[in-house]
């Protein structure tokens, strides 16, 4: 049943690549992304959008591979296991039902983004608090966080939306 | 309600996220009371660590480029910079060379084994920083097998920089000083006036806005004045004494004007960090 496809093979490990790219980033740039305002890049989620919002011909789960870039994100970067293996599924979910409700163009794209993407953080930092691991204000995390974050990988979105869907289609 | 319970998806959503929560707090009480994750969580660890060179070498030595080309362009300036303070540096080593060996001397008189300023270095990489807003956590590429263990100080160029909250065989998480969770150990510090005389007190505040340490609590008659160097004192056990904290910033009281509160300011590099040094309290 299973052909070979090479767009599940480009997906994978541009998951991986994308996974280790955001750590890298947030290394180089940390003086200019972890300043006064705090810019997170979040390359994985976007792939795993592009992932879910350009693939539609072959059946690829996105969530299942949401579920275990999330793992690898809390074994590797953060130590709390549990938090980015739910969250990441559920934005990809809420994105999808999003993706079938609104019309396909980059605008919606982008609203549903940034939607998510601001979901990621709150539930994240939602968890993180509720468990202790943390002491960041609400108030300072809102206002110096989620709005500088949402803003800056809005731009990523909208640089990376038109080369990742020419890539999506040419291979598939 | 029968209807509500038969539907399996609510279900299964609801027992994942039970599931989650059990997770994160097993996995926030391991980083608070055990040594180390256990052996599952430290081998995914080290595979992915493992993993993470392809993008984080290429990624770091692009990071060298840039500034090699930085550095030349410095060159001249920093030379000149440099040239002035060449000529102090002698008389100092000779001098640092000539303490060391009386106080190796005095303590094999007072037999003393090691003092609380000693400490063996273990050098090391950063590989990636979390990405994520409130964590200030970062990745280096050596472990447990390199003689990493948890709670150890991490310093940076110049001067204290965080503390060891996770080991694996191959790499361990730095957490950054900026992060001052209750759960986490609080680095004890000393500020030293012009006058020589030095109050104890516990880092136990960041404030986001300015970058500066908080050190509260302090209930001294000593006077600390602004630009007063902070360092560790090595009480506590785990921080070696005399590692460079920062310079105070502001001296403040706290909120019932009873107790002295002191802003410290850290050296710039906090944020721009490529190697950085693990100290072993010797003991």
């Amino acid at each position: 049943m299973r052909e070979h496809q090479p767009i599940r093979y480009v997906f994978i490990i541009g998951l991986f690549i994308s996974l280790f790219l955001d750590g890298s980033i947030s290394l180089i740039f940390s003086h200019l992304l972890y300043g006064k305002y705090i810019l997170v890049p979040s390359i994985t989620f976007a792939w795993l959008f592009f992932g879910m919002y350009f693939i539609n011909r072959t059946n690829e789960h996105v969530e299942v591979w949401a579920a275990i870039a999330g793992l690898l994100f809390d074994l590797f970067y953060t130590g709390i296991l549990g938090v980015y293996v739910i969250v990441f599924p559920i934005a990809i979910i809420i994105g999808r039902k999003l993706y079938r409700f609104l019309p396909m163009n980059i605008v919606t794209g982008l609203f549903s983004f940034a939607f998510n993407i601001a979901l990621i953080n709150v539930l994240a930092y939602g968890l993180n608090r509720l468990m202790n691991a943390t002491n960041m204000a609400a108030g300072y995390f809102l206002m110096h966080a989620v709005i500088p974050t949402v803003l800056f990988n809005s731009v990523l979105f909208l640089i990376l939306y038109v080369p990742i869907g020419v890539l999506f289609d040419r291979i598939e | 309600m029968r209807k509500f319970f038969s539907n399996r998806k609510w279900l299964t959503a609801i027992l994942i996220f039970i599931i989650c929560l059990g997770f994160i707090s097993v996995s926030v009480s391991t980083r608070n009371n055990k040594s180390m994750p256990p052996f599952i969580q430290r081998f995914g660890n080290d595979v992915v660590g493992i993993a993470s060179w392809t993008v984080a070498v290429p990624a770091n030595s692009v990071r060298h480029a840039g500034e090699t080309v930085n550095n030349l362009i410095n060159t001249y300036k920093e030379n000149q910079k440099l040239k002035a303070q060449v000529e102090t540096i002698t008389a100092t080593k000779v001098r640092d060379q000539a303490i060391q060996s009386e106080n190796d001397q005095l303590k094999r008189e007072l037999k003393i084994k090691s003092g609380l300023a000693d400490y063996n270095p273990i050098v090391a990489e950063a590989l990636v920083r979390t990405p994520s807003a409130w964590n200030d956590q970062f990745v280096i590429n050596k472990g447990s097998s390199a003689g990493v263990k948890k709670n150890m100080s991490v310093l940076g160029a110049k001067g204290l920089i965080g503390r060891v909250i996770e080991v694996n065989n191959s790499n361990s998480k730095v957490e950054l000083i900026s992060n001052t969770v209750d759960s986490d150990n609080k680095f004890p510090v000393e500020a030293t006036n012009s006058k020589g005389e030095t109050v104890n007190g516990i880092i136990n505040g960041y404030d986001r806005k300015t970058g500066q340490l908080i050190v509260g609590h302090l209930n001294t008659k000593i006077k600390i004045k602004v630009n007063d160097k902070v360092s560790t004192n090595g009480l506590g056990g785990i921080t070696p004494k005399g590692i460079y904290v920062g310079k105070v910033a502001k001296v403040t009281t706290d909120d019932y004007g009873t107790a002295t509160k002191l802003y410290i300011q850290t050296p710039a590099s906090m944020n721009d960090l490529e190697v950085v040094t693990v100290v072993d309290k010797t003991s």
